[in-house]
């Protein structure tokens, strides 16, 4: 039987809080030795100020705002260099506070079917209880909180709805991993991250699995 | 209707330029104070009256001196943000700001490892790789040419280096597919022994504590 395929995936590391946006750029990635010197020498910056950067450097889009820190990656091979860049730079900036962490996988499925696309949607939310209430009633988001097993993380949200990129019969699964830090630097967030990374991206993507595969079975 | 508040996470519900627009706002005009989702009838005079989810997101905020700041932009919407600043009532002020980086290519990734070279010789060098899409694979070796190396990574090739490899399919914005293989050696400033022991006391704290 035709299986779900992921299409479009992405991890983005957020951290929560305060940070030096017009420090990290480019060119100080490439002095640290934190990216090639071609990504720096092409990267595309957008904006770099004192409140806000935004640019992207070889395969990271980075983002520094006072109060967040945001990587992305859109290419699931880059995710060992993508947390090796983010330690590598708390590494250098150590006495950084970081209160919270968050470790994002998105995943965009085509569903091999219209017919298994509609099953993601009822079995999630079974149409029943909506059909005295609502002419069509179709699910526009669902999210679960939780917790990983084994993971210190605060708590694991993970929302599925369809996706406005893989069109037609797209499912979005979007798995969050948050830890609460309340520290005054920045080690507790990279210990965790470290310690988590390879096992929270492991269970994001057997979370999407799982869903998706409720419209086959 | 009720306004529904939306998360202020990365979320495909929460296009990225709109994010980066509330977050200029923020970084350009103050604090912002609430973002809310609401369906377009409840909201007459909407910029956004073709959009196919109907909705659109409403910013509020403030500046630092008090004064409220609010801007909305379709669900959906993907060109370049403006922002209107409705503190001008007479002729409302528009300013465009960068949207962010966005892809032109896609990857789906086939398989990745990671690698740690064990012997470098001539052109080649060997690696034991693990298998990062299943790792309950057993450790495979395999022998790699410089030449899959990029020139800015090859003072970096040393025994002992770890590298990462995948190899997987890009998607380029006109349909083309193409297979790639990539390595790409890992560049640090620290080592996981080092982030481990971070949080143990260190031997000055045991001796003080003893005392």
């Amino acid at each position: 039987m035709a299986q779900p395929i992921c299409e479009v995936e992405g991890i983005t590391v957020i951290l929560v809080g305060h940070f030096n946006p017009a420090l990290v750029q480019p060119a100080w990635l490439a002095r640290n030795q934190l990216v090639r010197d071609a990504e720096a020498n092409s990267a595309d910056i957008q904006l770099i100020r004192s409140e806000l950067s935004l640019f992207q450097v070889g395969p990271f889009t980075i983002q520094v705002e006072l109060e967040r820190f945001v990587v992305s990656i859109v290419d699931i091979g880059q995710a060992g260099p993508l947390r090796d860049l983010i330690v590598s730079i708390f590494a250098l900036l150590n006495h950084t506070p970081v209160s919270q962490l968050g470790l994002n996988r998105m995943m965009h499925f085509r569903m091999p079917s219209e017919e298994t696309y509609q099953r993601v949607g009822n079995v999630l939310v079974p149409k029943e209880p909506w059909t005295e209430l609502l002419r069509e009633p179709g699910v526009r988001s669902v999210t679960m909180l939780g917790k990983r097993p084994e993971s210190a993380a605060t708590r694991v949200q993970v929302t599925v709805e369809p996706s406005i990129k893989v069109m037609p019969r797209g499912i979005y699964v979007a798995v969050n991993e948050h830890f609460e830090l309340g520290a005054q630097d920045a080690a507790p967030a990279m210990a965790a991250l470290t310690t988590n990374w390879d096992a929270a991206l492991v269970h994001a993507r057997r979370v999407a699995d799982a869903v998706v595969q409720v419209g086959i079975t | 209707m009720e306004a529904v508040p939306v998360d202020f996470e990365p979320s495909q519900a929460v296009p990225d330029e709109t994010v980066h627009v509330a977050r200029t706002v923020v970084a350009e005009r103050g604090t912002l104070t609430s973002i809310a989702l609401a369906p377009h009838e409840t909201q007459p005079g909407t910029r956004f009256p073709n959009r196919p989810q109907g909705c659109y997101f409403d910013f509020n905020g403030s500046k630092p001196n008090g004064t409220s700041v609010r801007t909305q932009m379709g669900l959906g919407e993907k060109s370049s943000a403006l922002v209107v600043d409705p503190l001008a009532q007479a002729s409302p002020r528009v300013k465009s700001f960068p949207a962010p980086p966005r892809p032109r290519e896609r990857y789906r990734v086939l398989q990745r490892w990671e690698g740690t070279i064990t012997q470098v010789a001539g052109a080649t060098f060997v690696a034991q790789l693990r298998d990062l899409t299943d790792p309950s694979h057993p450790l495979e070796v395999g022998e790699f040419s410089l030449d899959e190396v990029h020139e800015d990574d090859l003072g970096l090739l040393d025994v002992g280096a770890v590298f990462y490899w995948s190899v997987g399919y890009m998607h380029q914005a006109l349909g083309q597919r193409r297979l790639t293989s990539e390595v790409r050696l890992r560049r640090i400033t620290w080592t996981e022994s080092e982030l481990k022991h971070i949080d143990e006391p260190s031997a000055l704290d045991q001796f003080f504590d003893v005392g």
